[in-house]
């Protein structure tokens, strides 16, 4: 991560710590932050797809670690799966991982086919140091957008550290497609700044519908997330994701269940996440998985 | 002659006494008192408020309770592992002491449970390629992201790796 001589970080990382300053003087800071950012880096990311419709549905990645796959074994598992498109955590907060979310890695999924998008855990801890983080990411090349994952830091009142964020992003990285996720049912979080996300970062929502985590059925689930949805009045195209974590009682959740969620959900819908080498029974199910839109 | 014999005994008599006194007086004044249990001295509703309790030593066994080995917590790695085996087999008073002292009332049965539950239910391997080390109120401190979202600080207190969050929580659910 190249931040040498990038006079907006310095400053900006030196002002945040006083708390007194962050709230008002952010959004200023913001643009000094874009304005570094911009000079960083002179390859713009992937395609923005606006309109466009994955021809099979995503899958996210944590790390390649994780999987126990380098990124072209598991871009060739992914395609060979059938997935359409990818989600590959690019950082947390403030930290940009160039070692895991770069054009190298990007390249083994978007030379199959896939398109690639970047997502990065972030807090309200270090707005400036989370945009700039997230700018770098969306500039690597291949990068089709960007997603915000955002979820119980963000409780509580957060709405102003959420636009200053996702506005200071968009001055970063001009045009770029830029998007959210947090939690499935957003009627059980009344605190959270889901318009703030909607509004400003919302060139897709992705709720996380993980109904096996929380032991219920696909539909129920899903039927519950909707009538939540559609009660929030929320405007950003829907993306939703389901999980292939274990319920509460143990049990793997059915691949006929993940399929019958994927099939009611196309085209934009996802799996959270590309399995463990330690669960080495999950991953013989993602071929049997309905990706093909 | 013989009355000054006599007096000369005396004498000694009275120093050996005197000196036998003395040391007695000496070792109960010096003696550690004993620290109160509350279940051996129950509070009479009567008696006022209560003292403070004398300072506890790091290795005592609180209300005769077992206490972790140090090292099982010499590090954040070994702490996480000691929990996932205090989970396993129940143990929710010694799982209750891998936490910050802070955080220690919030380890419930209800909780305990409920993180019994999560740790059967996800995978636990923390991204410690990525944990960020620091320092918090003089202790050193990692924070590392347990399943790929929120980070949990291990904290170094006296030689043990306490964590200050139940990280097996489940987050966000429903």
């Amino acid at each position: 991560m190249n931040t040498k001589g990038c006079w907006g970080g310095v400053l900006v990382s030196t002002l945040v710590g006083q708390a007194s300053f962050r709230r008002v003087g952010a959004i200023a800071l913001l643009s000094l932050v874009a304005a570094c950012g911009g000079s960083e880096t002179s390859a713009p990311g992937g395609s923005v797809p606006t309109g466009w419709q994955p021809p099979a549905k995503g899958l996210w990645i944590w790390y390649f670690g994780y999987t126990g796959l380098s990124a072209a074994q598991a871009a060739q598992a992914a395609k060979d799966a059938g997935v359409g498109y990818v989600l590959i955590k690019s950082g947390q907060d403030a930290s940009y991982w160039d070692t895991r979310y770069n054009a190298a890695s990007v390249a083994e999924f978007t030379s199959r086919g896939m398109k690639v998008f970047a997502w990065a855990y972030t807090t309200p801890a270090d707005v400036p140091g989370s945009v700039q983080a997230a700018a770098l990411a969306a500039r690597v090349p291949g990068t089709s957008g960007l997603v915000i994952d955002a979820e119980i830091e963000f409780e509580g009142g957060h709405d102003l550290e959420a636009q200053q964020l996702c506005e200071g992003i968009r001055a970063a990285v001009p045009g770029v497609w830029l998007g959210y996720t947090s939690f499935g049912w957003v009627g059980y979080h009344p605190t959270f700044p889901f318009h703030a996300f909607d509004r400003y970062c919302g060139d897709a929502f992705f709720p996380q519908v993980y109904w096996s985590d929380r032991g219920v059925s696909w539909s129920s689930g899903h039927a519950e997330a909707v009538q939540m949805l559609e009660a929030a009045r929320l405007h950003a195209p829907v993306w939703i994701v389901q999980s292939n974590d274990d319920t509460p009682q143990g049990a793997p959740p059915a691949t006929a269940d993940l399929n019958a969620f994927f099939d009611l959900t196309p085209p934009y819908s996802s799996l959270w996440e590309f399995p463990s080498s330690a669960s080495p029974a999950k991953l013989p199910q993602l071929p049997l998985l309905h990706w093909t839109n | 002659m013989r009355a000054a014999g006599i007096l000369a005994l005396a004498l000694v008599c009275a120093a050996v006494v005197g000196f036998l006194w003395l040391r007695l007086s000496r070792t109960e004044a010096g003696r550690t008192p004993a620290a109160p249990s509350p279940q051996t001295q129950p509070r009479s509703p009567a008696a006022g408020p209560a003292r403070p309790p004398p300072p506890v030593a790091p290795t005592a066994a609180p209300n005769g309770l077992a206490r972790l080995d140090p090292v099982m917590l010499a590090s954040p790695g070994a702490t996480v592992q000691t929990e996932l085996r205090l989970l396993e087999a129940g143990k929710q008073e010694l799982f209750r002491q891998t936490f910050l002292r802070s955080v220690q009332p919030q380890v419930t049965a209800e909780a305990f449970e409920a993180c019994r539950k999560r740790v059967q239910q996800v995978l636990v391997r923390p991204d410690w390629e990525m944990a960020k080390p620091g320092k918090s109120r003089g202790h050193r401190v990692v924070r590392v992201s347990m399943f790929g979202k929120s980070m949990t600080g291990f904290h170094e207190v006296d030689g043990r790796w306490l964590a200050d969050a139940i990280w097996c929580l489940p987050v966000g659910l429903p």
